[in-house]
């Protein structure tokens, strides 16, 4: 006797997004599943990108960083070309942090010819981030907007800013990272007011703000999955590909610090407390992960499973 | 300072002065009605007085401009008199006035027999008096018991707003100032007693009051029973009692004309629903239908009850008193002078408004500030996080409280100052209007029950009698429940203490359903934040079922 599996269907799908490459790239496609991760029903069509940061300005790299990215990380451009060519990132996420007042405070024009140069450097999808400062930003977005010779994601619109992001971003052609702090009804409410702007929702992802390990993962897991299972059961301003940029494990102490000998090599200790995060948000659902290890590229695009 | 004094105007009251002690410590004991919704904490403004004489302090540049300061004018809560005699005229704005508004209510629990409650009389007709004892307004109904019939009625401010606006503001009153719980009980039994003579002198039978039944929330109901109210506001917030038992007046300390008369306080539920809802509840008959009922109290607080005969839960909400005229810069009271209801013209963005007692506007009471909260979100000039657009024209300006839209013009109000409506003043409607459906939501929650199980929905509050349904529904006040299932009640605490008044089982019953009803705490639902967060959004972020339920509502 042969018994049917009741395997559940949602009645939603997630809305496909494409991150486009210059000529000569690959796009990124991400989105488009209609079941949750690691289950084997549903459809998967596109399995989940892992890009890589590329920073601007003076930085202050923590060991394990400073071995492996250290020779390049003055130089974006140069920079950005060894994460799409050698360390295998499907995209990049450019932050423009140099521009902030507190990290150098390169000048807006100075940002916009960093994205331009990038640009033109690398074929690969690019994610242009702000410098985190609201008065820069206010000014380094609509600028960002106008120097990118391709189509780009601005990030990040939040509420108090997603008018100038959007509007920035619906002017030129390019599309916006939707973020809110770790809060699902702010993720929608986020997105709503977008659509209110006649934002295309097929140029959106939602950054859910990622905590590192030990640092408020969980809370991103579980919010994650909640976006997810939202969009799959229907609620359409929640069915968008999510992003995790897992920039906050490098601020935990465990990943970072070296007095601590009983903890182990620090130079070890670091990109695996950024893959551990980074395995967590893949498991709860992310589709775009942003690392700042070359081995968690490695590591994390071979996880990266369906 | 030797031997000075500070008269009020235009009541001509004169007071010696106290060194140290302000402006509006002086009308406070004076007695002198004046407004200050802070209750003397310097956040409010709008204890505004014109000086003349030697005085210190009340010059706030954020609350007062320069011109007003020249003119003399100060915020009493900050002015100290310094020197010789001071003369104080507390300005139109600042002053209360009296509102019939917060009279009527309904009573649906149906016709029943007369049974009143009381013994006869010593001599003459014997009268019954209902009360709302409300946080801002005092309302009373005199009733002839020998048929049931309506004498008069009368409302009050309650004089205890000059302490503070909100009942956390009064208990720490009565805490920390030095004599302030006898102050605070004091007020309220004059503003009772006051009320009482009033309905006494304006009744066409002379009699002798006999029975007094009080609905009135859980802090003002401890004042009145002269129990300290201080527990309700600390962890775990229990009131020191639910039920008050009936005394006559003396022993509460009521005046002459009450003083024989058998009180009966309507229990309380909890620390922050109080007697008012039991009688709110009991006006609404929820307490005897099969079907499952909401019933919204909007006042000062919010207050939420959910249930049907067999069960019964409440809450309180932590919506403020933005629908009563606090925490919003334009906010009134319903007096003559307030605009009640308004109309944004989608092309211009200019308001058309209706004002009470047809005059100058002043200033926006609940419904007109509901209104408006709606119009501004119909015309696209407020976005759904409550943030201005780019919309709106001529009518937006840039003020020191950030960007606002001007409401009424300077020439056209009461006042010669514009009337604005800031972001921040959006954000408390926001905030307030978040809570309260929040609760709603909680109390479904609680219970397991979807927003459909929900029969009806009654509104009850004198600011219930007003606000125009659909533009509540609109920004969200109310969870997504189809317009005809609304009913409104108006005071129905009034309501149900007169129809325990009337009939003597319809107390009984008010005892039972007190004790049958369950408090729900939401400080300590874990999921309350979530359903407050998802408020916090116009109109609410499951914009889908508001669309899908409220689609005339929405656009008008």
């Amino acid at each position: 006797m042969s018994v049917a599996l009741p395997i559940p269907g949602f009645p939603g799908r997630i809305l496909a997004v494409t991150l486009p490459a210059g000529p000569g790239g690959t796009p990124v496609t991400v989105g488009g599943q209609n079941a949750l991760p690691l289950l084997p029903e549903g459809e998967h069509p596109n399995a989940p990108a892992v890009g890589m940061e590329v920073p601007t300005g003076p930085l202050e790299l923590p060991p394990a960083l400073a071995e492996a990215i250290g020779p390049f990380a003055g130089d974006p451009v140069a920079m950005a070309r060894k994460c799409a060519g050698d360390w295998g990132a499907r995209f990049l996420f450019l932050s423009l942090s140099g521009c902030h007042p507190d990290a150098g405070g390169q000048s807006v024009s100075f940002g916009a010819a960093v994205v331009r140069e990038v640009l033109s450097a690398t074929p690969a999808p690019v994610i242009v981030g702000g410098c985190g400062d609201e008065e820069v930003d206010a000014r380094l977005f609509p600028a960002v907007a106008e120097a990118a010779g391709r189509p780009v994601f601005l990030s990040y619109a939040e509420e108090k800013n997603h008018r100038l992001v959007a509007g920035a971003a619906l002017a030129y052609g390019h599309g916006v990272v939707s973020w809110s702090p770790i809060d699902i009804n702010m993720a929608k409410q986020m997105n709503l007011l977008l659509a209110d702007l006649g934002f295309p929702p097929d140029r959106v992802l939602i950054d859910p703000l990622t905590g590192g390990l030990g640092y408020g993962m969980e809370y991103t897991f579980s919010i994650v999955e909640r976006i997810r299972l939202a969009g799959l059961s229907g609620d359409a301003a929640l069915a968008r590909p999510v992003l995790c940029h897992l920039g906050d494990a490098w601020k935990a102490r465990e990943a970072t610090d070296p007095s601590e000998g009983t903890w182990g090599d620090v130079g070890a200790r670091g990109p695996r407390w950024e893959e551990t995060t980074g395995l967590a948000c893949l498991a709860a659902g992310a589709d775009l992960v942003v690392c700042r290890h070359p081995s968690s590229v490695a590591r994390l695009s071979g996880a990266a499973w369906r | 300072m030797a031997k000075c004094s500070i008269r009020f105007l235009p009541d001509g009251v004169i007071v010696p002065a106290v060194p140290g002690e302000s402006l509006l410590s002086h009308a406070v004991r004076a007695g002198v009605p004046l407004l200050s919704p802070c209750g003397g904490e310097s956040r409010c403004g709008k204890c505004r007085v014109l000086v003349t004489g030697e005085t210190r302090g009340g010059e706030d540049p954020g609350a007062l401009s320069r011109g007003e300061i020249a003119a003399g004018i100060r915020l009493a809560c900050r002015c100290f008199p310094t020197e010789g005699d001071v003369s104080v005229t507390i300005l139109p704005g600042s002053r209360p006035a009296r509102l019939a508004a917060y009279l009527d209510g309904k009573d649906l629990a149906g016709d029943e027999p007369f049974l009143p409650l009381s013994r006869t009389a010593s001599g003459g007709t014997s009268l019954g008096v209902a009360l709302d004892l409300g946080t801002s307004t005092l309302a009373g109904t005199l009733v002839d018991l020998s048929d049931g019939t309506v004498l008069s009625r009368a409302t009050a401010d309650n004089p205890q707003m000059a302490c503070g606006e909100d009942l956390i503001s009064r208990v720490v009153f009565a805490e920390e100032m030095t004599g302030g719980f006898e102050l605070l009980r004091g007020r309220l039994l004059s503003g009772v007693d006051g009320l009482v003579s009033r309905l006494l002198e304006a009744s066409p039978a002379p009699g002798e009051v006999t029975d007094v039944v009080a609905a009135g929330n859980t802090v003002l109901s401890h004042f009145l029973y002269g129990i300290s109210p201080s527990p309700i506001r600390r962890p775990p917030y229990h009131p020191v009692r639910k039920e008050y038992p009936v005394v006559p007046g003396e022993t509460l300390g009521t005046g002459p004309s009450t003083a024989r008369a058998m009180w009966r306080i309507f229990p309380s539920l909890g620390g922050f629903v109080g007697g008012d809802v039991v009688s709110g509840i009991l006006a609404s008959g929820m307490h005897r239908q099969e079907e499952v009922c909401l019933l919204f109290d909007v006042g000062t607080n919010g207050e939420v009850a959910l249930g049907n005969r067999e069960w019964r839960i409440t809450c309180s909400s932590s919506a403020g008193p933005a629908f009563e005229g606090g925490e919003v810069d334009c906010g009134m009271r319903a007096y003559p002078g307030a605009i009640e209801s308004v109309r944004i013209e989608p092309e211009t963005a200019a308001a058309e408004w209706t004002v009470i007692g047809r005059g100058r506007p002043a200033g926006l009471c609940g419904s007109g500030i509901l209104d408006l909260c709606a119009e501004l979100f119909r015309a696209g000039i407020v976005d759904r996080a409550g943030r201005f657009t780019s919309r709106g024209g001529g009518r937006r300006i840039s003020t020191e409280r950030g960007e606002a839209y001007v409401v009424v013009p300077g020439e056209k109000s009461a006042t010669g100052r514009d009337v604005l409506f800031c972001e921040s003043d959006l954000k408390s409607v926001v905030r307030t209007k978040a809570a309260l459906c929040a609760a709603a939501e909680a109390l479904l929650a609680a219970v397991g029950l979807p927003r459909e199980a929900v029969a009806r929905v009654y509104v009850a509050g004198g600011f219930g009698n007003f606000l125009d349904l659909r533009s509540a529904l609109a920004i969200g006040l109310f969870p997504p429940i189809p317009l005809a299932r609304f009913v409104p009640l108006g005071n129905a605490s009034l309501a149900g203490a007169l129809g325990a008044l009337r009939n003597r089982r319809r107390w009984k019953e008010a005892l039972s359903l007190a004790s049958g009803t369950l408090y729900h705490d939401l400080s300590s639902d874990p999921g309350f934040m979530e359903l407050y967060q998802r408020g916090l959004f116009l109109p609410h972020t499951d914009e889908e079922r508001y669309r899908s339920v409220l689609a005339a509502e929405m656009t008008r």
